[in-house]
């Protein structure tokens, strides 16, 4: 602020105070070259940022998840219509478990994630007017755009099929240290607003993939789409 | 200006304005780059690395959603520029440099979403899922953290401004002001992403990001609205030159917009997840902006009282007329009476406008006669026709 001179008011300011000075740092307030009285909100933010974005996430990687799976478990990706058989003894670590009276726990869009010593293992229901194979194009793109999958070499493409018979699409992608497998479901849905697809993503390294094949193989197996009213009749 | 017996104030009178001006901080500068400031050092250092954080998130998004990243994006800079003029409106007296909150705004933005909120709200939703349950996660967890997690970053901003700009932040109302910013850049900068977020979830497709923007657009009275009374609460609790702690009610006003936060995140949790839910959204939105407008005229008190006390003496120089101050610094309904009352509406408006323009130049002149104040004194004459 540029302090207006003191001949071009009116009134006598030699009985007033001097106007103030914003930018001014009094000698005796100073501690190491700072305002003394900037120091507390500086203080403020560092510690609830260190707080915030440190002490937290620490705290929650302190804490092991323990959540296995147990025999009869089924996991719910969708108004307990779309679901599937997680493998005895991996970890549930997001998503919800299929409960009587509470499918609607999970709705669509619906996720779960799974782990296995180094190996991830999730899934994810949602809308999608198209093929698998489409589906499994679209995730491929967007997970390179993201750069989540290390691996970036696709290897080979088969066509799978669940257990009720639904065609699918499994992709094989090969990197330096980790592999991935992308499998997709889509499911007719005539009522609905869109068919739902399902993506599975399972992360690790070729050999632990190759160790856990069957038990993978089974999960992309069992999953299902099976709408309330055709359990009913059935 | 020769006479100065009858055309310039006297000492009791500048004397007088200055105590209004040196209370309230009316006319003070903002300036952002302040090297012995320690505060500022802090800012630079979390800008950086909340910047940092915001546009990883948002280049990735961007580039695996683009479709859906650019409704996003689009949309909520004019929603915040709505806002930022509505608040810009509300904060007529003494008003807050358009510098400072320009960074409360891009800190609450990029620091508190980013840096702080999105950070300890996955930990701690991930230690509820691991010692509680996943279940009781996925119901109560957002209810159960945000509260907390969110108000409390969102109110640093008034703690950056007091350490910043000591003589901006001068009272409750200047919380009241600044809270509702950063609440505001909290909400938009978060519904981007929850716009693309909704998008990934289907596989990317951006007709779905587009329901969840027009949901969140329509339930918007949130973020702002609590930020806004946790703004003036944190003022009342510690104190300000210009507002004696009242630390019970500000804590209380604190508690207060937290359980307003709680309330709307846990209604799914509340209600069973029933359909008909959905309506408690109406009342829910009634009460939080009644809470907005009832902190903002038990606040704005203050400012009105300033005003007054600064264009008390124009009043007597014939400047102004007493309606005309009353007016001035009168409530919204007072003003527009006022205005009915008038044969010229359109002019009895600009000379109401230019009266707290000529305000602002006594502020800044520090309440002596300078050719800006002269200025904006033959304006009000000019105006009045």
């Amino acid at each position: 602020m540029t302090e207006p001179a003191e001949t071009t008011g009116g009134a006598s300011t030699t009985t007033l105070p001097p106007p103030r000075r914003d930018d001014w740092v009094p000698a005796d307030e100073r501690v190491a070259g700072f305002d003394r009285r900037t120091i507390w909100p500086g203080v403020v933010l560092l510690v609830v940022w260190a707080l915030w974005a440190h002490v937290m996430p620490w705290i929650n990687d302190q804490i092991e998840v323990d959540n296995p799976i147990v025999a009869g478990d089924v996991v719910n990706l969708g108004f307990g219509e779309v679901t599937f058989v997680p493998t005895v003894g991996w970890q549930l670590e997001s998503g919800v478990l299929l409960t009587e009276g509470n499918e609607e726990a999970a709705t669509i869009p619906g996720a779960a994630r799974l782990s296995s010593d180094v190996v991830s293992y999730s899934a994810k229901s949602g809308n999608w007017d198209g093929t698998a194979e489409e589906l499994a194009d679209q995730m491929i793109d967007v997970n390179e755009n993201l750069d989540l999958l290390l691996a970036k070499d696709e290897q080979g493409r088969s066509a799978i099929t669940n257990a009720d018979g639904v065609a699918g699409e499994i992709v094989y992608i090969a990197g330096v240290d980790q592999a991935a497998l992308i499998a997709t479901y889509v499911f007719e849905r005539p009522d609905g607003p869109a068919d739902i697809g399902v993506e599975i993503e399972v992360v690790g390294t070729p050999e632990k993939l190759e160790d856990l094949v069957e038990e993978i193989a089974s999960m992309i197996e069992t999953t299902t789409y099976r709408p309330a009213s055709q359990e009913a009749n059935s | 200006m020769t006479d100065t017996a009858t055309r310039g104030d006297t000492d009791a009178v500048v004397t007088a304005r200055r105590a209004v001006i040196d209370e309230s901080g009316w006319g003070a500068t903002f300036r952002v780059i302040q090297p012995r400031n320690f505060t500022f050092w802090v800012m630079v250092f979390l800008f950086v690395s909340g910047a940092a954080l915001t546009f990883q998130g948002y280049r990735a998004a961007a580039e695996a959603y683009t479709e859906s990243f650019a409704q996003g994006f689009t949309w909520y800079t004019l929603f915040a520029l709505v806002f930022l003029w509505l608040f810009h409106r509300l904060d007529r007296y003494s008003s807050i440099p358009a510098k400072a909150k320009v960074v409360a705004f891009l800190f609450s933005g990029l620091v508190s979403t980013f840096a702080m909120a999105a950070i300890n709200n996955d930990a701690f939703r991930s230690i509820l899922a691991k010692t509680i349950s996943l279940d009781f996660m996925l119901t109560w967890s957002a209810g159960a953290t945000a509260p907390w997690s969110e108000e409390i970053v969102k109110m640093l901003p008034v703690v950056l401004l007091i350490g910043l700009a000591p003589r901006v932040m001068r009272c409750a109302f200047d919380g009241f002001i600044i809270g509702a910013i950063s609440g505001l850049a909290f909400q938009v900068f978060e519904s981007v992403s929850y716009v693309y977020g909704t998008a990934a979830a289907n596989f990317g497709q951006a007709e779905y990001g587009t329901n969840v923007l027009f949901i969140r657009t329509v339930l918007s009275t949130g973020h702002w609205t609590w930020s806004a009374l946790c703004g003036a609460g944190l003022v009342y609790l510690i104190g300000r030159p210009a507002e004696a702690p009242r630390r019970g009610f500000g804590i209380a006003l604190i508690l207060w917009a937290m359980f307003l936060h709680w309330f709307w995140d846990s209604i799914t949790g509340i209600t069973g997840g029933a359909s008909w839910a959905i309506g408690l959204y109406l009342p829910l939105t009634i009460v939080c902006v009644g809470s907005f407008i009832w902190v903002y005229r038990h606040t704005v008190v203050k400012e009105r009282a300033w005003a007054q006390a600064l264009l008390a003496a124009e009043v007597d120089r014939g400047v102004i007329t007493a309606d005309e101050l009353e007016a001035s610094v009168g409530t919204r309904k007072q003003r527009k009476h006022f205005v009915r009352s008038q044969p010229n509406h359109r002019r009895t408006k600009h000379v109401l406008e230019a009266t707290n323009d000529l305000a602002d130049e006594i502020a800044k002149a520090y309440a002596l006669d300078t050719p800006d104040v002269e200025h904006a004194r033959a304006e009000i004459a000019r105006l009045r026709g």
